[in-house]
């Protein structure tokens, strides 16, 4: 893995001469002083191999001469300017400025998660500022961020990993080489925060998102271990996934199955449907002969009332509030958003074709032979 | 006479004449210079010559991954890079050749 040389030096005292090398050299092109530096690196480390596996810093320097003597012939035979006295005074701005660029993203990164934990979406958006705010400041350096990585602290920190070969060593590389997984669990992460909450299109949205989200996620991966510049970007969005991820685990998948619930369980639905498709907001009875009648109260199989005014959208608040127990035909009432408020129409002249074969004007054995013919017809749609 | 003197002229041209026997990393050249009897070059004065020949355009360079240390970038002739070799040879021997009847009569 590419991003293992930096630490692929066993030699503390190879890494020390490396750093003095890169000290030497500040004044030059970022990316030009990584392209030497990784030369060097490679040196350092066939020497160390021909000098018997572990050297100190004096048997490195008896066959190079110090660091910055080792640099200067560098110089000189690669046809850069020599090293100007004012190199090392200059390198110091490069550390306020790697330093900004490294506080930008942790600062937002936590800035981000306070917002969270808070609710406070000024914290949020703030912390996202900030971490874009370090882009600008690592994007003119190279893909290795060498300012960043020649910062005293970063270097202690990789220098704090634990050496190869031991069991600390193996757990580090083990954890490592989970990253794919990741790369897999934050595209599921941004498909559900773009698709299904933000968006609220409910699990088509999100595994539509997620087929686009999973190659991008593993692109930006590859790209990110081969150009370090990309953490900048990266570990922010990476925070959010971990906030969304973590949310869903404890939610236990709520978003995309709440929306898609409402959607296909009718019995969510209130007032009366017609095969829960066509909502039943009024009867209109008429006799045989297809004269409306009115005043009709209306029981099903068990004896219960027949309520069609579930469904209007009509608070108590409103002035015309539906009757449930009012006698049919009612009227309906509709939701006016111009006043805000319930709105009650008369039932309005209806011609309804009755049909003419069944002579028989009783009523009451008939309905004994319709009714086993409806159940049959309503579950079979459905 | 410093040798290490004469040598800072000639350098590109030893660089390129053992990159022309076949690739190699910066190691490999010191080596194969050492190997060759210029014993007295410098490390950093080859990788320094590395880096400008490679600048120049007369060098490609690969990575090859390594399971030891760090990647190995070796440093491959291309055809500028022969064409200033065959010029530099040439005037290389030229240059000897004048030396040499100067000296002669040492």
């Amino acid at each position: 893995m590419t991003d293992d040389t930096t630490v692929r030096l066993a030699s503390p005292a190879a890494e020390e001469y490396l750093d003095g090398v890169r000290a030497a050299l500040a004044d030059l092109p970022a990316p030009e002083v990584a392209e030497i530096l990784d030369d060097v690196r490679a040196h350092l480390a066939d020497l160390t191999a021909e000098l018997g596996g572990e050297v100190d810093t004096d048997a490195l320097t008896a066959r190079l001469g110090p660091p910055s003597a080792y640099a200067g012939e560098l110089r000189a035979a690669a046809g850069y300017p020599p090293a100007e006295p004012a190199a090392a005074a200059a390198a110091r701005p490069g550390y306020v400025r790697a330093r900004l660029a490294l506080a930008a993203p942790i600062a937002g990164a936590l800035l981000f998660l306070l917002g969270v934990a808070a609710g406070e979406v000024a914290f949020v958006i703030t912390g996202m500022l900030l971490a874009v705010f370090g882009l600008p400041l690592v994007i003119s350096d190279g893909p290795r961020v060498p300012s960043v990585a020649a910062l005293p602290e970063v270097r202690r920190l990789v220098a704090a990993r634990p050496a190869p070969g031991t069991q600390g060593r193996r757990f580090a590389d083990f954890v490592a080489s989970l990253q794919p997984a990741w790369w897999l669990a934050r595209a599921v992460a941004a498909a559900v925060l773009v698709g299904g909450l933000l968006a609220d299109g409910g699990l088509p949205a999100v595994l539509l998102l997620a087929i686009v989200a999973v190659p991008v996620s593993i692109r930006v991966g590859h790209l990110t271990r081969r150009d370090r510049r990309w953490l900048w970007a990266v570990v922010p969005l990476n925070g959010l996934a971990a906030v969304v991820l973590l949310w869903l685990l404890a939610a236990g998948l709520p978003g995309p199955s709440s929306a898609t619930s409402a959607a296909s369980d009718p019995p969510a639905l209130p007032g009366l449907w017609q095969d829960s498709e066509r909502q039943i907001r009024d009867i209109r009875p008429v006799d045989a002969q297809g004269n409306p009648l009115t005043g009709v109260y209306l029981f099903d199989q068990d004896g219960l009332p027949i309520d069609t005014s579930g469904g209007a959208e009509c608070g108590p608040l409103d002035g015309a509030v539906p009757d449930g127990n009012a006698a049919y035909p009612r009227g309906t009432w509709d939701f006016d958003p111009r006043t805000g408020s319930c709105r009650h129409t008369p039932p309005a002249p209806l011609v309804a074709a009755v049909p003419t074969t069944p002579a028989p004007v009783e009523v009451a054995p008939p309905p004994a032979v319709p009714a086993p013919e409806q159940p049959p017809a309503v579950p079979a749609p459905r | 006479m410093d040798t290490s003197q004469l040598l800072k002229g000639v350098l590109d041209l030893a660089v390129l004449a053992v990159l022309d026997k076949g690739d190699g990393y910066g190691y490999e050249v010191v080596r194969g210079l050492r190997a060759a009897g210029l014993g007295e070059v410098g490390d950093a004065s080859v990788y320094g010559t590395l880096r400008r020949l490679y600048n120049a355009g007369l060098l490609t360079s690969y990575v090859v991954p390594s399971e030891e240390g760090p990647h190995r970038k070796y440093y491959s002739l291309n055809a500028p890079g022969r064409e200033r070799l065959r010029e530099m040879a040439k005037t290389w021997r030229a240059f000897a050749e004048t030396m040499e009847g100067l000296v002669a009569a040492v």
